[in-house]
């Protein structure tokens, strides 16, 4: 029998569609309980590679014989040699081409929004569970949280006939190496970001803009400042039709801060946001943010992560009628002391502090997906 | 620490997954029981998959260096490790830390191999190798106490019999050993 090769995006697109899929993932048990490709129809088997170094004959019984069988390592090497030994034994498996690494950095895109003003895409980091948008409007294009692949959005605005002209950050990220500054050094294009996240390089301090105009597109910035510690996460709204909600609102829930002793302040942060911003916000606008949990919880019918305000206020009793101090025990009962892995590197980069080289970039963001997790450290 | 002493050398570098653990699976049949391999990778998931390949084989994983791109990994062989102690004078961890911390004058003897004493051993104390014991006898004092200790008080218990044979007075063996010492250790490398 053959061996053959699965991108992530072939991988990615099965689980889209629902099939079913036999993952046999080779690598360490830690790795493995710590991230994995997730889907509903999929079933997994875990045993590292070196466990099978003398063959796969004591797992045959194991591995289903009317599934397709995928098998997946941390790199390819290690997935291609166990699948070459299920090919002996008559089977027919393939394996992930460059491993869970490339699954880390896949990114799926597809059309959120659409009028005669402006059309808007949302890119899905199926392995670290991100999002990042792009407008376009005209002959424009503005980026909202744009991971470190950067030729993706280029090439997504070459496709579309536009020039990304303006880059926003909803915040300093903790999970992921922000495209941000090389995107904007790359395009000539402008780069916006919280002053008060600390970062040292030449950016636009979004304390100075209550809007972005371009095109037909105007893009309100919305934030609690409040003096003496870091906001957090700023929200976009734009065209009073879509909102970038950042680390504020998720499609399950609220936002949830981290443990970085300031759970309490930040909590009534989202409050001022959620009670006297988001509020005068009508139902029918649609909340897209920069991170989900569970693509297949959270995917709407339409296909992207994002759900119209309405619907989150209705499945969410704390967006309404709550009094701050409710409000406050709530979130700061959520919040989690799990940090992203590697998340105080991740922060240094994001701010400019410390450089890296893609290899160490790609090593630093592999793992699971701790994306709704808050620093404000 | 710039060498360790081993009993092989393996060259691994520059090969990725999974031929670092295929080659240090097929380099570890060569060896003897208690032997200990370097291996040489490139690959820097090699560190957390030995490990685990060793906890899962009964290997003993000593420890990793990193000296600038190459990794270099020891590793010693496991199985054939005589249960039985025979040798009948034992001191326990907990009464060795105590004469070690009322200052008394106490020689330690550390039998075993010198990548396992370089990661991992008690302050003040002498590195000979159980294997090179007899050629090295003449180091020591036959009159003074001392205590001998490896990772299990296995080797200990061969090397205290040895020593009493050759005429050696007031010798114990450290029991259980280096694998449960809670009191305070250096090592060799940085």
């Amino acid at each position: 029998m053959s061996v053959t090769v699965k991108t992530a995006q072939q991988i990615f697109d099965q689980v889209l569609n629902k099939e079913e899929l036999f993952i046999l993932d080779v690598r360490n048990k830690d790795d493995f309980k710590d991230w994995k490709i997730e889907g509903k129809q999929i079933d997994h088997f875990n045993i590292p590679y070196f466990e099978l170094i003398d063959g796969v004959e004591e797992i045959m019984d194991k591995i289903p014989s009317d599934k397709e069988i995928i098998v997946v390592c941390a790199k390819e090497g290690s997935s291609k040699m166990v699948a070459e030994m299920l090919s002996e034994q008559g089977l027919t498996a393939s394996y992930l081409k460059g491993g869970m690494k490339s699954w880390s950095e896949y990114l799926y895109k597809t059309e959120v929004y659409s009028d005669d003003k402006m059309k808007v895409y949302q890119f899905v980091r199926v392995g670290k569970g991100c999002l990042s948008y792009m407008i376009v409007s005209g002959e424009e294009a503005l980026i909202v949280d744009p991971s470190r692949f950067t030729d993706i959005y280029k090439k997504a605005a070459k496709d579309e006939g536009v020039n990304i002209t303006h880059i926003v950050d909803s915040h300093l990220h903790a999970d992921h190496i922000s495209g941000g500054r090389i995107l904007a050094e790359e395009t000539g294009a402008n780069y916006y970001l919280m002053k008060s996240e600390g970062a040292i390089f030449d950016f636009k301090a979004l304390e100075n803009y209550n809007k972005i105009d371009f095109e037909h597109v105007s893009l309100e910035v919305i934030a609690v400042k409040t003096p003496g510690h870091t906001p957090g996460s700023v929200s976009f709204f734009v065209n009073e039709k879509v909102l970038f909600s950042g680390d504020t609102i998720f499609v399950s829930g609220l936002g949830r801060p981290d443990l970085g002793g300031k759970v309490r302040e930040w909590a009534k942060d989202l409050y001022d946001t959620v009670y006297n911003k988001v509020s005068l916000i009508t139902d029918d606008v649609i909340v897209l943010p920069a991170h989900y949990a569970d693509f297949e919880e959270e995917v709407n019918v339409a296909g992207y992560i994002g759900e119209i305000l309405g619907e989150i206020r209705k499945q969410n009793e704390m967006m309404s009628n709550q009094s701050e101090s409710d409000f406050v025990e709530h979130v700061a009962q959520s919040a989690s002391s799990e940090t992203p892995p590697n998340f105080e590197e991740i922060i240094a980069i994001n701010r400019g502090v410390e450089e890296a080289e893609e290899e160490k970039q790609q090593e630093l963001e592999i793992g699971p997906n701790r994306c709704a997790v808050h620093h404000t450290n | 620490m710039t060498n360790i002493q081993t009993d092989k050398v393996l060259d691994a570098k520059g090969l990725a997954c999974p031929m670092p653990i295929v080659k240090t699976k097929k380099t570890m049949n060569e060896l003897e029981p208690g032997q200990v391999l370097e291996i040489q990778a490139t690959d820097k998931g090699s560190t957390a998959d030995l490990k685990a390949w060793c906890d899962n084989i009964g290997h003993q994983y000593i420890g990793t260096i990193e000296k600038g791109e190459i990794i270099h990994h020891f590793v010693r062989k496991g199985g054939e490790e005589i249960e039985e102690i025979k040798y009948p004078h034992l001191i326990e961890n907990e009464e060795l830390a105590r004469k070690l911390e009322s200052n008394e004058q106490t020689i330690i003897l550390d039998v075993r191999e010198p990548s396992e004493f370089a990661f991992h051993h008690i302050p003040g104390s002498i590195s000979i190798p159980f294997g090179e014991l007899e050629q090295r006898m003449d180091d020591l004092n036959k009159e003074t106490e001392m205590y001998v200790i490896c990772r299990t008080g296995n080797r200990s218990d061969l090397a205290a019999q040895k020593l009493t044979q050759l005429g050696f007075k007031k010798v114990f063996n450290v029991v259980p050993g280096m694998s449960e010492w809670k009191g305070i250790t250096e090592k060799l490398i940085d």
